[in-house]
């Protein structure tokens, strides 16, 4: 920069601050700096878009958090949760009645990824019992019936069930419609219900907050599972070997060393070596002397 | 021109090389990483460290800034939001609890600190476009273990635009703030 502007500046009279010239010069390498940085924006959407349209795939544009923080508990974890996972547990709540009527209350899976609320009366009552038992078991998507395509499973499915105590009898019913919440890991689509687990029927869905919490009137114990449009997003290195990992790495490592060391080491070997003379040597030393 | 080029060469050498290999070696290494503990904490200290090693590594020369910081700033924010409308549907992401936000903030501020300072100067050796060409390539090559061979496109380019924005403003912080919003507007 400094060598410029003494070129710049009138001869003879010393440098006096940027002129008219080096002002417009200044200008100009601005505006071509920015046109490059434009044409690497561009090339960046084009590549977004690219990638977009060939990996058959949804793509993030830049983003580095995967896989970091999925607080959801699975029975059968994704690839990209594995062993943060924390399973789910099977529990039970027991609904005492009063008075012969049952109260107003929620009741929810150990994991807090279900929860049922019951107004008072919702459940009818039993001749000799007194309390019913809701009992909520997370359960593997894969092993319930499938969801209609194109969705997928959104997290567990979970078998709720309601059971008289002491007779062990089952609730079929609720008196009146209660609400049940259920928080996945994906964008909602729809919530499913099933009595046995064979098939899937829609439940009117609502999003409560955000589109991971979705709910849905409660009358019968059954299979619950919420279903996503989102497509699955699918391992990059599935098949792949810690084998490979090291490899990559050491490919990385490599590159960096040839980048940092190797090539900058030949560039200054071949400005350091002496031009080959060929037999006119006089011609050579007039070049250095220029 | 043999002064512009001693410009370049890096006040720390083969050190900053031997740092760059060390911490492209470990990014890329991530997969196998998570599988030692739990993910958050495991990926919080890989960033931390990348951070701390990027920002207090000695600095070599510095190139002049070009451009100012304000439109190379709005140019790269600008580019990663386009993308950012281009990839609507996109995999979902973790919520933006705090956590989330904080975490990929220090991954994108970490990876801007080691990138654009550490590896950029170490390559410096090279010259600007070589600094410029091998720290995107290298951005883009620890993606791949992570996310598969289909990120290098997209990861090289954005690579580009953050380096090009460390060239222009001769800083590290216009493509860390860069950086910072493009994984927030998909997180958020």
């Amino acid at each position: 920069m400094t060598e410029r502007r003494r070129h710049t500046g009138p001869k003879g009279v010393g440098w006096r601050g940027p002129g008219v010239t080096e002002v417009r010069a200044a200008a100009g390498r601005r505006r071509r700096g920015l046109r490059g940085g434009v044409a690497l924006a561009g090339v960046y959407a084009a590549a977004v878009l690219g990638t977009g349209l060939t990996a058959g795939h949804p793509v993030r544009p830049l983003f580095d958090g995967a896989g970091i923080q999925t607080p959801y508990r699975w029975v059968k974890p994704p690839w990209y949760v594995g062993s943060a996972n924390v399973k789910p547990t099977a529990g039970h709540t027991d609904i005492t009645f009063v008075n012969g009527v049952s109260p107003l209350i929620g009741v929810n899976s150990p994991d807090a990824q279900v929860i049922i609320n019951l107004p008072a009366g919702a459940l009818p009552a039993h001749a000799g019992d007194n309390v019913v038992r809701a009992t909520f078991t997370p359960v593997d998507p894969a092993k319930v019936a499938k969801v209609a395509k194109p969705n997928r499973a959104d997290g567990n499915a979970y078998r709720v069930d309601m059971t008289y105590q002491p007779s062990g009898a089952p609730v079929t019913r609720t008196v009146t419609s209660g609400n049940i919440v259920m928080v996945v890991p994906d964008e909602a689509a729809k919530m499913l219900f099933s009595p046995d687990g064979k098939q899937w029927d829609e439940l009117p869905t609502q999003t409560l907050g955000d589109p991971n919490t979705v709910g849905s009137a409660f009358n019968t114990p059954g299979y619950y599972l919420v279903d996503t449009a989102l497509p699955p997003f699918l391992n990059p290195n599935k098949g792949s070997t810690t084998k490979r990992t090291v490899g990559i790495v050491l490919v990385v490592v490599a590159l960096v060393l040839l980048l940092g060391y190797v090539l900058p080491t030949a560039l200054r070997r071949s400005r350091a070596a002496p031009t080959p003379t060929r037999g006119r040597p006089t011609r050579t030393v007039k070049r250095r002397r220029r | 021109m043999s002064s512009r080029r001693a410009d370049f060469a890096p006040a720390s050498g083969g050190a900053a090389v031997l740092a760059a290999a060390v911490g492209c070696g470990l990014l890329t290494a991530r997969p196998l990483l998570v599988g030692i503990g739990r993910p958050g904490p495991v990926l919080g200290t890989l960033f931390a460290a990348l951070l701390a090693v990027g920002v207090l590594w000695p600095a070599g020369s510095e190139d002049a800034p070009r451009q100012r910081a304000l439109p190379v700033l709005a140019l790269g924010i600008g580019a990663f939001a386009v993308g950012r409308v281009l990839t609507a549907g996109s995999p979902a992401v973790p919520a933006a609890t705090p956590f989330v936000i904080a975490i990929n903030s220090l991954a994108a501020v970490a990876e801007e600190a080691f990138f654009r300072r550490l590896v950029y100067g170490a390559l410096l050796a090279g010259g600007p476009t070589a600094a410029l060409l091998g720290s995107s390539v290298l951005f883009a090559a620890v993606h791949v273990t992570v996310y598969g061979a289909w990120v290098l496109p997209l990861d090289l380019a954005a690579g580009l635009v953050l380096g090009w924005q460390r060239q222009a403003t001769g800083s590290w912080a216009v493509p860390a703030v860069t950086h910072v919003v493009a994984n927030l507007l998909v997180v958020l």
